[in-house]
């Protein structure tokens, strides 16, 4: 019976010998250091089946041959002051020889020189958020959420679980192979521990302090964590996913990043002239609420009793729209409520937040649009304090006179050369973000002007347009944002830059257009 | 009951000393960061203007602000990445802007990676030192003051000094 | 056996009220130490069955029985209930039965402070439990209740949670105190301090652990209350404080902790061992210079729960040292146990099976300590299953099976009855198994990566899983028959002798079994 406990005890002990490389085991990692880790476990894992072997085997060799039922008499001894020093003393050694190898490899660990990237990785409940700080002597701004991308439904049972289930994200973080990646871990609320088991970091993200951990990846692939610190509710659901390239593709994929974020921003500029109507917010908001909202306010935003409250019976619904707004924007501090102004689109803000003021038996009616979100975001082009003069941010002349109509302009007519220098300007200016300066636009997102049919075609419908903008698209109405001089400057370098040379307008023609259609 | 009495006083004395132990533990915490760079807590007290430079050592020193994200603050610095001399005396400037319609207070607490390094930058003037004062929109340029003891660990080639911004508005 | 008889009358005419008065009221050791056994048994099982919906939601990947939220709730009060309610209130339960009676006192020194250190208890529980069944729930943060998630983003009953643990708190240390004083005061004439039984040894030393760390954690609460109702900074950032100093005030409560639910169940070897293998202890000096050296390492090695904090290197080196230092006594204890055993005269009655299991299982638990200890390594296994598969081989096949091999070692003395042997054998065998079962597979999971305290897992660790859940069920439901054990032996069975068992050695074997009501008011001589 015993010798069979014994061997049942190897039998238990084996499979982490044998089947070292699979699923359960320590992973040798991508990483020298994670190696080193590797090397370092199973080193300790063996000398400890080592001493357990001979401890019990002496235990068990005596479980078996002095037993009371086969006549064994109880020897006297009770203490022997030479074995116990010798068993104090050989154990203090083999510490000793383990304690070598895991300084060095700590020492190893803990090596403040110089980095190739360094990353500044923010946790939040639940999700993780990378900004890209330096890339050699280059100044990186780009910064994106990593966020869960397993279904609810999977997550509930009611769909097939993929292959990656709970481990993959909409956005994996990017990092090249072969170059020391520093990272800087912070957190926004409460304490996160960031982990990926193949580069062995896992370092806590601490609300008000930074953290730092470097790692140096040798093979190129998609690898996988979790966060390892309970951080409430859904811990369990802030995957990590790094996609590790090489450095060439790495940075191929920077540069694509930083032209998609610029798109993005001109697109959300965009939408700052669009209307949706309500059953468009509507089905959006319900996606967005879904996939953002529900897990804590629940689907039929009743919210749970005492941790999330109800949207559906709330204030904050059913009252004033800018609060609602505000606490979307922006979430509320203390609380599990996160800011979203960030996260979403200003049209998925609008869509939620609509939805949330006309679903579940609501039906306020209000209909918010992407440009009252957008209108609460913050924005930073502030002059600096007077008094301190060092950095004052230009404002654009421009933008600010809002309240001048076209009548009001002095109607001088200008030659032009001096159209053309003034057109270049305010075209830079207002429509360069979307058409861009070349005048080609954005594939799919915002058509071309050079070669257009407006270009190309009558002057009054291209003075229209920029005049009362394109219903329905991002083409927004410059009527009452620039002088009728301005549009006309725009208008002439519109029709004579990027190789042609067309009509010249003056102010007073689109002051003829604008009392025309009056 | 009375053969016990001593006994029983000494340790309900000794029990009651260790619950105020717990509170000391605070204050010695502090100083056991500052010996050790436990925790990259830098000190929030002026240093005294350094006197000498060393050429021959330069570290990297990168600057970090954090706000909360939706936070009504954003501090920048044009100067993301420092590389300064040992000793030598540096100015960055930052400029805190408050982003709401309100006016409103924050205070930055700094934080310094590698936690080691923490005690040999020495910040002459901060300011994280004090409450920043913000009106509505406003935008106010703040400057930092620092320089790096003689005393840094040769290996220490980059450091970073960190601020989190936190809006205490409602706290005061 | 005359002597005793009379002391029995005595103790009944002495004994006036009855039914729950008598518990209620009661100022005798056996009394208390029986409310306190019982107590334990009761959050058992209260905490099993939580242990029960965190594997039956475990046992798939998906969300199936509970919400996430609910699940960490189980995880915290589990935890809770199971260190504060379950594992520490069985141990001071042994003490108040066995001290006085194994060093000759007639009862305990501070009778009326025993009972209000075992009645306050139930209200601790009360408040922790009913805080799982009002609006917002339970604590969720996890039994280390890590600042900021237990202060600003807690919900609104964490007060409760902070009130229950000072009554645990205050209990503790109420008992701490009464068992010193007894010890130190009580002893019967000739019972000098190096000639106590080790399980009065390991529980002094215990009880000083206890006095010294309590008060820490019921600072640490304050703190997390006054932190979260009353605006102070203590753990946040905001207003100078720190979160990661948290983790250091508590880990400096918490380590000594883990001795205090280790140390006594050392005691409990330390006795039963000796008695099947016919033989005295192997080196007892030793054993005691181990349980103080123990004791004062536990105060110097906290922060290797917290290597993932970020710390300077000389800091985590020292770490690493010290925690690998304290192998060093324990492994002194396991080979003086094994040096015991040795050309001993061996017989494996159920509490030496219980014993012998007790030292192969708590250092595979040692063991998974060591590779913890180990700073590098320790970033890949910290808050994985690694970690929850070491501190339950510890805790469970550690401490638990410690108590359990105390009760059916002491039971007969207790009750006058043996208990149900071969029923008891079957006991230790479905334990032995089905908790190897459960929480043996919890290292390769957390070596492959699984995080603890998560309510839903990645599909690699399925199969795993479903065997630990199956474990846990077949575990949960063999302690059920330890109950029955236990009931059956009080109710009746075969009348043991005043020396239960043949190899026994101690004063508790000279008293009457049943133990009378009072026992030893007149000090025995001890040479």
């Amino acid at each position: 019976m015993t010798l069979v406990r014994a061997v049942a005890y190897l039998i238990f002990f084996l499979p982490e010998i044998a089947f070292a490389n699979s699923a359960i085991n320590m992973r040798q990692g991508v990483t020298d250091i994670s190696e080193d880790v590797y090397q370092l476990h199973m080193t300790i894992f063996i000398i400890c089946c080592v001493i357990a072997l001979l401890v019990f085997s002496v235990m068990f060799w005596s479980i078996v041959n002095h037993r009371k039922s086969k006549g064994a008499k109880a020897a006297q001894f009770h203490e022997s002051t030479k074995v116990e020093i010798l068993w104090t003393a050989i154990p203090v050694l083999i510490l000793i020889a383990m304690a070598i190898p895991a300084t060095q490899t700590l020492i190893r660990m803990e090596d403040p020189s110089k980095s190739d990237l360094t990353i500044k990785v923010t946790g939040s409940q639940w999700k993780w958020h990378y900004q890209y700080l330096t890339y050699g002597q280059q100044t990186l701004d780009l910064g994106f959420y990593s966020i869960i991308s397993t279904p609810q439904s999977q997550i509930t049972n009611q769909q097939q679980k993929s292959e990656t289930y709970l481990l993959e994200v909409d956005k994996p973080l990017v990092i090249p192979t072969g170059k020391k990646v520093r990272f800087l871990f912070t957190s926004d609320d409460v304490i996160h521990a960031w982990w990926i088991p193949d580069f062995a970091v896992k370092k806590d993200a601490v609300p008000g302090f930074i953290n730092e951990a470097w790692t140096n990846v040798n093979i190129e692939g998609i690898y996988r964590g979790q966060c390892a610190e309970l951080c409430g509710k859904s811990h369990a659901f802030m995957p990590i996913v790094v996609d590790v390239r090489s450095p060439e593709q790495f940075e191929q994929w920077l540069i694509e990043q930083q032209q998609l974020a610029s798109q993005q921003a001109q697109q959300e500029d965009a939408l700052k002239d669009v209307s949706f109507n309500m059953d468009e917010l509507m089905a959006l908001g319900k996606d967005v609420y879904e996939a953002n909202c529900s897990v804590c306010h629940q689907s039929t935003g009743q919210g749970l009793p005492g941790l999330f409250p109800s949207l559906k019976d709330s204030p904050i619904t059913s009252g004033d729209v800018q609060q609602h707004i505000d606490i979307v924007l922006h979430g509320k501090p203390g609380s599990a409520m996160q800011a979203f102004s960030k996260q979403l689109s200003s049209k998925q803000l609008a869509a939620v937040i609509t939805y949330e003021r006309n679903a579940w038996g609501l039906n306020s009616g209000d209909v918010v649009q992407p440009r009252d979100v957008q209108v609460n975001e913050p924005s930073a082009d502030r002059p600096v304090k007077a008094s301190q003069p060092t950095l004052a941010i230009e404002i654009p002349t421009e933008k600010k006179s809002t309240n001048n109509t076209a009548s009001q302009d002095p109607l001088v007519d200008l030659d032009k050369s001096q159209l053309m220098q003034l057109g270049e300007q305010a075209y830079l200016e207002n429509c360069a973000m979307c058409h861009q300066a070349s005048g080609l636009g954005l594939t799919g997102a915002f058509p071309a002007l050079k070669g257009s049919a407006m270009i190309e075609g009558p002057i009054e419908q291209h003075i229209e347009l920029v005049l009362n903008g394109k219903e329905l698209t991002a083409m927004m109405a410059f009527k009452d944002k620039l002088s009728a001089a301005t549009i006309a400057a725009i208008i002439t370098y519109e029709r004579n830059a990027w190789g042609r040379s067309g009509e010249v307008i003056q102010a007073s023609d689109v002051n003829n257009q604008i009392k025309g259609a009056e | 009951m009375n053969q016990h009495r001593p006994l029983l006083k000494r340790l309900v004395i000794s029990s009651v000393f260790m619950f105020a132990f717990a509170f000391a533990l605070v204050p010695l915490y502090d100083v056991f960061c500052q010996v050790t760079g436990l925790n990259g807590k830098p000190s929030m007290e002026k240093a005294p203007i350094s006197d000498s430079i060393n050429t021959t050592q330069q570290v990297d020193v990168n600057f970090l602000t954090h706000a909360k994200e939706g936070s009504p603050f954003k501090v920048n610095t044009k100067n993301q990445r420092l590389t300064v001399n040992i000793g030598e005396m540096n100015k960055v400037s930052f400029i805190a802007s408050n982003l709401s319609n309100q006016d409103r207070v924050f205070q930055a607490i700094p934080s310094v990676s590698p936690g080691v390094a923490a005690q040999y930058l020495h910040k002459v003037q901060c300011f994280c030192f004090e409450q920043q004062a913000l009106k509505a929109n406003e935008n106010i340029e703040m400057t930092l003051l620092f320089y790096i003891d003689e005393a840094l660990p040769i290996e220490i080639e980059e450091m970073t000094l960190s601020y989190t911004l936190f809006d205490i508005t409602d706290n005061i | 056996m005359n002597d005793s008889k009379q002391q029995q009358n005595e103790s009944i005419e002495h004994y006036q009220a009855s039914g729950i008065k008598r518990w209620l009221y009661t100022t005798n050791h056996k009394d208390i130490g029986t409310l306190y056994l019982g107590f334990s048994l009761l959050m058992l099982f209260i905490g099993g069955g939580m242990a029960m919906v965190i594997r039956a939601e475990l046992f798939q990947p998906g969300l199936q029985l509970v919400e996430p939220n609910f699940f960490n709730q189980m995880t915290t009060v589990h935890g809770l209930i199971m260190v504060f309610g379950a594992v520490m209130p069985a141990f001071v339960g042994l003490a108040n039965w066995m001290i006085p009676l194994m060093i000759g006192a007639p009862d305990m020194a501070l009778p009326r402070m025993n009972n209000w250190s075992f009645w306050i208890l139930p209200f601790a529980f009360s408040i922790l439990i009913g805080s799982l069944f009002m609006d917002g729930g339970g604590p969720n943060f996890g039994w280390t209740f890590y600042a900021p998630l237990s202060t600003t983003y807690s919900n609104d009953n964490t007060a409760l949670f902070v009130f229950s643990i000072h009554i645990m708190g205050i209990s503790s240390i109420m008992g701490a105190i009464n068992i010193i004083v007894t010890i130190f005061n009580l002893r019967a004439p000739g019972m000098t301090l190096m000639k106590m039984p080790l399980f009065v040894w390991t529980w002094l030393i215990t009880a000083f652990l206890l006095i010294a760390v309590m008060p820490v954690l019921a600072g640490t609460v304050t703190m997390v209350l006054t932190d979260k109702y009353f605006g102070t900074s203590f753990f946040n950032a905001m207003g100078g404080g720190d979160p990661v100093m948290f983790q250091h005030i508590f880990w400096f409560f918490g380590h000594p902790e883990v001795y205090i639910m280790i140390l006594p169940a050392f005691g409990i070897i330390s006795t039963i061992i000796p008695t099947f293998s016919r033989k005295k202890l192997f080196g007892y000096h030793s054993m005691v210079y181990a349980t103080v050296s123990i004791a004062f390492l536990s105060f110097i090695v906290w922060a290797h729960h917290m290597f993932t904090t970020g710390m300077p290197l000389a800091a985590e080196l020292f770490f690493m040292y010290s925690t690998m230092l304290i192998s060093v006594p324990t492994g002194v204890k396991i080979f003086n146990w094994i040096a015991t055993m040795w050309r001993g005269s061996l017989s494996f009655e159920v509490p030496m099976l219980f014993a012998i299991a007790f030292i192969v299982l708590f250092t595979i638990g040692g063991f998974s300590g060591l590779m913890l200890a180990i700073t590098p390594a320790d970033f890949q296994y910290h808050d994985t299953y690694f970690v929850v598969a070491h501190f339950h081989y510890v805790l469970v096949t550690g401490a638990l099976f410690s108590i359990i091999a105390g009760v059916y070692f002491w039971l007969p003395k207790w009750t006058g009855h043996m208990f149900n042997i071969r029923l008891a054998k079957i006991h230790f065998w479905l334990s032995l198994i089905s908790v190897n079962v459960l929480f043996f597979p919890m290292h390769f999971v957390g070596l492959a990566g699984m995080p603890r305290r998560i309510a839903d897992y990645a599909l690699q660790f399925a199969d795993f899983n479903m065997i630990i859940s199956l474990g846990g069920f077949a575990f949960g439901l063999s302690q059920l028959l330890f109950v029955y054990c236990v009931v059956q032996c009080f109710r009746g069975g075969e009348k043991v002798p005043a020396k239960v068992w043949d190899g026994a050695e101690g004063l508790e074997w000279q008293v009457a079994s049943p133990a009378p009501y009072h026992t030893f008011a007149t000090p025995p001589e001890v040479k």
